[in-house]
């Protein structure tokens, strides 16, 4: 132990006698740091992105469709299916009402016209629901207040916007109330949706929720429908999806031994471009992060070598008066690993800087909330591991020569 | 003649037919030829030849740096080839302190942390290092220049740090090697006065050297010439120092 406190107090001074030169010798380091930690801040995000996702959708919502939305099957097949009805949907709902908690409708078009004065909007997306889908939410609006009951049965002329929608349209935020014309028809803007952010496409900051009555006033009858069914509990969700199976069969009229004509879909579409980020930064991540630690160990072991045989008469020295071989070996690998820490410090403070800069730009001109403003003590913990491990591989050669030198030989050197 | 301060005691270093041989290339050096010699606790034997003798590879064999190539050689009845590594590196520790012509002190540290570092490696703790070192730099009458780097002390202070550094394990004998190579006279006979005081105090000294004067000091002259021992003689004309002004403390071997 004596030792040891020794091998620190002795590889602190020999890297206080050569400042200059640790410090680049770090920088390999310290890049490589900077490539993990950030690695780690990115994956944390796109992991709370997955989660404000479910979080907000659910993640006991199942999304009754012809089209099988992970992309499984024959495509051709799926088109040709029969779109699923408003009728069968109510019907649907009916046999449902006891098992799920709620059973929703809904329906969109894309690229709808949208216009505010001279203003004109064409990535629009028209979404018609009833007034539960904002329950199923959780029921929290920006602004304004979501359409009623009565509203969904008179298939009134109301609109709640998606927070682009309100940006684009109305820059002053003064949008409930308005009258905006949606295929040339007048709407009232009765609410704004709480803004989502666009990492995950879905969308809901460009929609348009009209009563679904009034969307197939606007697009006709025969618009496809897709029903949402929420379980009401994750615990819950396979023998809701049992039941809708049933009833989904029942009401499509199939036959037994039949096939299915519709899909039955569920959150996995998050997960899965979740995934496909999440693989990208892992690529790319890793690759950077090996190439800097690849090029910081060959510049420590390096750094390593010249201090050793810069040092060949004190080793001699220490060996005549005493020192082991594994004392000497332990005296440059801990100068070693104190290098690598020095270059962790450095890294860690460099991409804490980052995180903190990027997480208030993000928040601030994107709306993007969901990058944290620090590095969690997880990752630090692993860079901690990750630059010991890269000290010892990269000072291992270099001590373990030095530990091999012979007394009368070091002694010898000037 | 002076009476010694302790009676001449066992064995401490036997050599039996020691050679050693460098191979260079095509070459072969013999810098040592069929060595043998006993030395006693409590002897002060000087080792005396001309350059390229063999002194310095006879001093390393017995300081357990260097193994010999052929013969035997007990270290307190132990035989050193059967050694390894980690237990020559304890005797050269414990029981063996070296002084060296180039004192070979570390820049870096100041005298009490150069005299430190053999309790280091003993795995002593930092209190009781500190006081040690302190005690053997006040046997060397350097205990006002404790917190002096190497280059801020002339070079028989060097090597009195150097000494004190020898001393601090309380080893059984002190390798000297030409210890007054690099001083001039008046300082090496201030060194030369520190080691009879040593001895007198019970210590073992073996010194190396090519210089009469130097040797003149020691009871016991070993002459070495081409690797083979020339003459292994008591000194008949010994001279006996005056005792130095460093304080007279507890004898350094226990
Ligand atoms: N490492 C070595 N390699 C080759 N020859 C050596 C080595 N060390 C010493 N010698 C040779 O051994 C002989 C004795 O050297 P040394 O013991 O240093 O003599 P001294 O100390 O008496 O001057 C010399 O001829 C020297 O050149
Ligand atoms: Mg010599």
């Amino acid at each position: 132990m004596t030792q040891f406190i020794e091998s620190i107090r002795l590889a602190v001074s020999a890297l206080v006698a050569n400042k200059m030169r640790g410090a680049l010798t770090t920088l390999g380091v310290v890049i490589g740091i900077f490539f993990v930690l950030l690695m780690g801040w990115l994956l944390t995000g796109l992991d709370n992105v997955l989660d404000e996702t479910l979080a907000t959708f659910g993640d006991d919502i199942l999304y009754v469709d012809k089209y099988n939305w992970a992309g499984d099957g024959d495509w051709f097949e799926n088109r040709n299916r029969k779109s699923i009805t408003f009728d069968q949907y109510q019907r649907v709902h009916q046999r449902l009402a006891s098992t799920a908690e709620y059973v929703i409708p809904t329906t969109r078009a894309n690229g709808a016209s949208v216009r505010y004065g001279d203003d004109e909007l064409t990535s629009a997306v028209v979404f018609g629901t009833n007034a539960e889908y904002i329950q199923m939410f959780g029921g929290n609006l920006k602004e304004g207040r979501f359409f009623s009951e009565i509203e969904d049965q008179s298939g009134g002329f109301v609109v709640v916007i998606g927070a682009n929608v309100s940006n684009s349209l109305f820059p002053k935020g003064d949008a409930v109330g308005r009258v905006v014309k949606i295929q040339g028809i007048p709407f009232t803007v009765i609410g704004i949706m709480p803004k989502r952010g666009s990492l995950l496409a879905d969308m809901v900051d460009d929609q348009l929720l009209i009563p679904i009555k009034r969307f197939f006033g606007l697009y006709g009858n025969s618009f496809r429908v897709v029903i949402n069914v929420k379980a009401g509990g994750t615990e819950r969700v396979e023998d809701v999806r049992y039941a809708t199976l049933g009833a989904m069969r029942e009401v499509r009229s199939i036959a037994l031994g039949e096939r299915d004509d519709f899909s039955i879909n569920t959150q996995d579409q998050f997960r899965k471009q979740s995934d496909q980020l999440r693989a990208v930064v892992w690529a790319v991540g890793l690759v950077m992060t090996g190439l800097s630690f690849l090029v910081g160990s060959i510049g420590i072991m390096n750094i390593m070598f010249v201090s050793v045989v810069e040092r060949t008469k004190e080793i001699g020295i220490r060996k005549a008066i005493g020192a082991t071989r594994s004392s000497v070996l332990q005296q440059f690998l801990v100068e070693s690993i104190l290098l690598c820490l020095i270059g962790t410090a450095i890294g860690v403070l460099l991409t804490s800087g980052v995180a903190y800069a990027g997480a208030y730009i993000a928040e601030k001109y994107w709306e993007i909330d969901v990058l944290d403003s620090t590095i969690s003590v997880s990752q630090l913990v692993l860079a901690v591991v990750v630059s010991v491990v890269v000290g010892v591989l990269a000072g291992i050669i270099p001590a373990f020569r030095a530990s091999r030198l012979d007394p009368v030989e070091a002694l010898r050197a000037e | 003649m002076a009476p010694q301060a302790t009676s001449i005691g066992e064995p401490i270093i036997e050599i039996h037919h020691v050679s050693r041989r460098y191979v260079m290339g095509a070459e072969t050096i013999h810098a040592l030829r069929d060595v043998s010699l006993t030395i006693r606790r409590n002897e002060y034997v000087a080792i005396m030849g001309p350059s390229g003798s063999g002194k310095s590879t006879l001093m390393n064999i017995i300081g357990c740096l260097d193994t010999p190539s052929g013969g035997d050689y007990f270290f307190e009845g132990e035989l050193v080839s059967k050694m390894s590594d980690n237990e020559l590196a304890q005797i050269r520790n414990q029981q063996i302190g070296f002084v060296f012509q180039t004192f070979n002190l570390l820049a870096r540290n100041d005298a009490v942390k150069n005299v430190e570092l053999p309790l280091v490696y003993a795995g002593i703790s930092r209190q009781e290092r500190q006081e040690r070192a302190v005690e053997a730099l006040r046997q060397v009458a350097l205990e006002d220049r404790m917190t002096h780097k190497p280059n801020e002390l002339s070079g028989g202070q060097r090597q009195r740090v150097a000494i004190a550094r020898a001393l601090v394990t309380r080893p059984s004998i002190i390798l000297a090697d030409e210890p007054t190579g690099n001083l001039d006279t008046a300082t090496g006979i201030d060194i030369m006065r520190l080691f009879e005081d040593l001895w007198r105090k019970g210590n073992t000294i073996i010194l190396v050297t090519h210089e009469e004067d130097v040797a003149r000091n020691a009871a016991r002259i070993i002459r070495v010439r081409d690797g083979k021992i020339e003459s292994d003689a008591p000194n008949p004309n010994r001279i006996q120092m005056a005792a130095t002004a460093a304080p007279t403390t507890a004898p350094a071997t226990p």
